[in-house]
């Protein structure tokens, strides 16, 4: 699968119009619902290389669920920069650690 | 270690000092609206709104010859809107807080107007440097001091952004620097009252800021025809 090509699952007689927050792929059996036995057998079917797919399908989903409905509220932003705050703080991390022992706070 | 005040402005991140920093120019994209369906949502038609009010002040700016920039200056004002905006939450970078980016932004503007003026209206910019009703013994006067307003116009596009996000965020730093060595709790609350407006001001100077950065480029860009 390229960039920007439908799923080979994917077929338009079939499916109807493109949902890009929808899986076409074989269905399997939801992460809350497998046993503890199975957990190895669930873990060696995940296909590795349709990750990037599964995040296209996450950010879809998030805009379906609170950015493109016709009434939404200000929830999206909130959580756009919360995200924003936590990924800078995680990548300027080790810079910030050893203020708690300076005497001086610049 | 945080060797000075101005620590915060630095790019490099703390994996293995990489500049990851930088890549809060480009997160104000993940905040414009997409249109999926026929009908937009609410904040699609906030943005449409924002947008068709700016192209509208930007048309009446430019000459008939360039009206198909301002597709350009309104995209300059919302990545500058955006990056001065994000920068004013906690540990997010302000990257229009250096001039390496500020004058990326405002140089190859400049250049680019002075090139197409100079060489396609030499007479037109030639005319422009002595302004209408000026009197006849002021002339060489004007036309050195328009020359020289004219060089600096891409250092204070620059200078102007970066100096009002760097000098808003070090007020508030200084002030939130001496709360936790507070003894007074009433000093301390003034302390943070205080920083609470300067927070609204910062917001409001980003908005203003990215503004006059985009409405003077549309200015300098009428002035070449």
């Amino acid at each position: 699968m390229g960039f920007g090509e439908y799923p080979p699952e994917y077929n338009a007689k079939i499916h109807g119009p493109y949902d890009p927050a929808r899986y076409y792929g074989k269905a399997d059996i939801p992460f809350g619902q497998v046993k503890l036995g199975e957990l190895g057998s669930w873990v060696g079917r995940r296909n590795m290389s349709g990750i990037p797919g599964a995040v296209s399908r996450a950010f879809w989903r998030w805009n379906h669920k609170y950015m493109l409905p016709k009434k939404t509220g200000f929830a999206p932003f909130a959580q756009l920069m919360v995200g924003c705050m936590i990924v800078f703080y995680s990548i300027n991390y080790g810079k910030m650690v050893h203020h708690r022992n300076h005497k001086y706070h610049w | 270690m945080m060797a000075n005040l101005f620590s915060i402005f630095e790019p490099s991140s703390s994996i293995f000092n990489f500049s990851l920093n930088w890549i809060s120019t480009l997160l104000g994209l993940m905040f414009i609206p997409y249109l999926y369906w026929a009908s937009p949502s609410r904040w699609s038609l906030c943005w449409s709104e924002i947008i068709f009010t700016l192209h509208k002040e930007f048309k009446a700016l430019l000459t008939p010859y360039s009206l198909g920039s301002t597709l350009f200056f309104v995209g300059l004002f919302s990545m500058i809107l955006y990056n001065n905006f994000l920068g004013l939450l906690p540990y997010v970078f302000t990257s229009s807080s250096h001039m390496a980016m500020t004058l990326a932004l405002s140089l190859p503007l400049w250049v680019t107007l002075m090139l197409s003026g100079w060489i396609n209206h030499t007479q037109h910019m030639f005319a422009h440097l002595v302004p209408q009703g000026t009197p006849s013994i002021l002339m060489p006067f004007m036309v050195l001091i328009e020359t020289i307003s004219n060089i600096i116009r891409p250092g204070t596009l620059a200078v102007r952004l970066a100096a009002n996000m760097i000098a808003g965020h070090l007020l508030l730093t200084l002030l939130g620097n001496t709360g936790p060595s507070m003894s007074s709790s009433i000093i301390l609350s003034m302390l943070i009252f205080s920083q609470i407006l300067l927070l609204t001001l910062e917001s409001a100077v980003a908005i203003i800021q990215s503004y006059v950065f985009a409405v003077l480029s549309t200015l300098y860009t009428g002035e070449i025809n």
